[in-house]
């Protein structure tokens, strides 16, 4: 798609991606996630030296890489949604393939800096810093995995011989849902590896 | 058809949330929680002081749990015109069942560790720990349930949805928010104990905004028929 087509799509009035539905869902989840980060800035408030030498634990550069597979899944995707639009089904689908490859680097990373972490001795209950770390990335991780299985299926979706008339607004949605997560890791990352 | 009975079953599910909270609340004087990290004398002291209070919202709370039956085979039966075969609409039942059976039964520890003021504080904390274990702890059914209802909702293929769809992403929406409380084992204070923000007030309100959400759909659900069956 030219960027000609490409900013038609953008100008068609009022267009919400996905069905309406999926939004009830996003916001509500943006919602939860604000309310997390609430609860956690107001704890560390209270106990902040605790929490800045906790922090100093966390390697960023795990917290990049997450960062950057995240991203590149989301761009991924981005162009897979317009793609399917303007009727490239074989192209999405490879693209969603490489979006999926990327969040499958993300849960092994995960994986590593959880184990590593564990290996030092820093579990769930060692102080309060590291519940907020285990639980909010987990939540998170929680997310990551719908959100492979949301991809799965799109992939499957997009490799149909007759991918349904609803084929379009699928993508869109479950695009959509990619990119809350992608979002809300990166507001996790700033929190819990950058803030100090 | 009875549709009127079906309308009252789906407003007895508002009478026994409200049921639940009386007992929860100005009886049993559970709302906050008690602190996990209450010392064993002050906890004990509580269930003695208000042994009466105790044992009567307990009772209460049983017949919530009772009450919700009702209401949760109201709702089943609106999943089951959303469903060629009716795998959600059993699912719905019985993680109904498995969550409200704990929570039954917290309501005999709570009485118990109420039941014999003369009883040793430590185990009086036992039961008092258990109970609420039980009462917090069945998130994942609770989660379930509300899985249940999402995935009916979004795969009904009639013309005219049984629910409006936005009601399938809302559960989903709840269900997440209902996990934390999955946790509560593992926290003695903090966001995610038994008391906290995360794992019992954020769960109580999703489940609640959550019933109410699911009886408005049903109660929209059966008007609808009732006119349609009139006309």
């Amino acid at each position: 798609m030219d960027a000609e087509q490409q900013g038609a799509v953008k100008r068609r009035a009022g267009h919400v991606p996905g069905e309406e539905g999926v939004w009830v869902l996003i916001m509500g989840d943006m919602l939860v996630f604000s309310i997390f980060f609430a609860t956690y800035l107001i704890y560390r408030a209270q106990n902040v030296v605790l929490y800045t030498s906790s922090q100093l634990s966390m390697q960023r550069g795990f917290g990049l890489l997450n960062t950057v597979l995240l991203l590149t899944s989301s761009w991924f995707v981005a162009l897979a949604v317009s793609e399917a639009r303007a009727g490239g089904r074989e192209r999405a689908m490879r693209l969603l393939l490489g979006a999926f490859a990327c969040g499958i680097g993300f849960v092994v990373s995960k994986a590593f800096e959880w184990g590593g972490k564990i290996q030092a001795g820093i579990t769930l209950n060692s102080n309060e810093f590291y519940i907020f770390y285990y639980m909010l990335t987990g939540i998170h991780l929680l997310h990551v995995l719908i959100g492979l299985i949301v991809l799965g299926y799109l992939i499957a979706r997009s490799r149909r011989p007759d991918p349904g008339a609803s084929y379009v607004l699928v993508m869109e949605g479950g695009g959509a849902f990619w990119h809350l997560v992608d979002l809300l890791w990166i507001v996790l990352f700033a929190l819990l590896y950058l803030v100090r | 058809m009875n549709y009127r009975s079906q309308l009252v079953a789906a407003w007895l599910g508002i009478a026994a949330t409200l049921i639940m909270f009386i007992g929860l609340w100005p009886l049993m004087h559970f709302l906050p929680p008690l602190k996990p990290g209450l010392g064993q004398a002050e906890l004990a002291a509580i269930y003695r002081g208000n042994a009466t209070g105790i044992i009567t919202g307990g009772i209460l709370q049983m017949l919530a749990c009772s009450i919700f039956m009702l209401y949760f085979s109201a709702l089943a039966l609106q999943l089951k015109r959303m469903e060629a075969a009716p795998l959600w609409t059993y699912t719905l039942l019985l993680t109904s069942v498995l969550g409200f059976v704990p929570v039954l039964v917290a309501e005999m520890l709570f009485s118990a560790a109420a039941y014999r003021p003369d009883r040793p504080d430590e185990i009086i904390q036992a039961f008092s720990d258990l109970g609420f274990f039980l009462f917090v702890g069945p998130a994942l059914p609770g989660a379930m349930q509300m899985l249940s209802v999402a995935f009916a909702v979004l795969g009904d293929r009639n013309a005219e949805p049984v629910f409006p769809r936005w009601v399938g992403y809302f559960s989903v929406w709840t269900a997440v928010l209902a996990l934390p409380g999955a946790v509560v084992t593992l926290f003695k204070a903090g966001p995610f104990a038994w008391n906290g923000v995360l794992a019992f007030w954020v769960a109580a309100i999703a489940f609640g905004l959550w019933i109410n959400v699911t009886f408005w759909a049903t109660r929209r659900a059966l008007l609808i028929q009732m006119k349609s069956s009139a006309a």
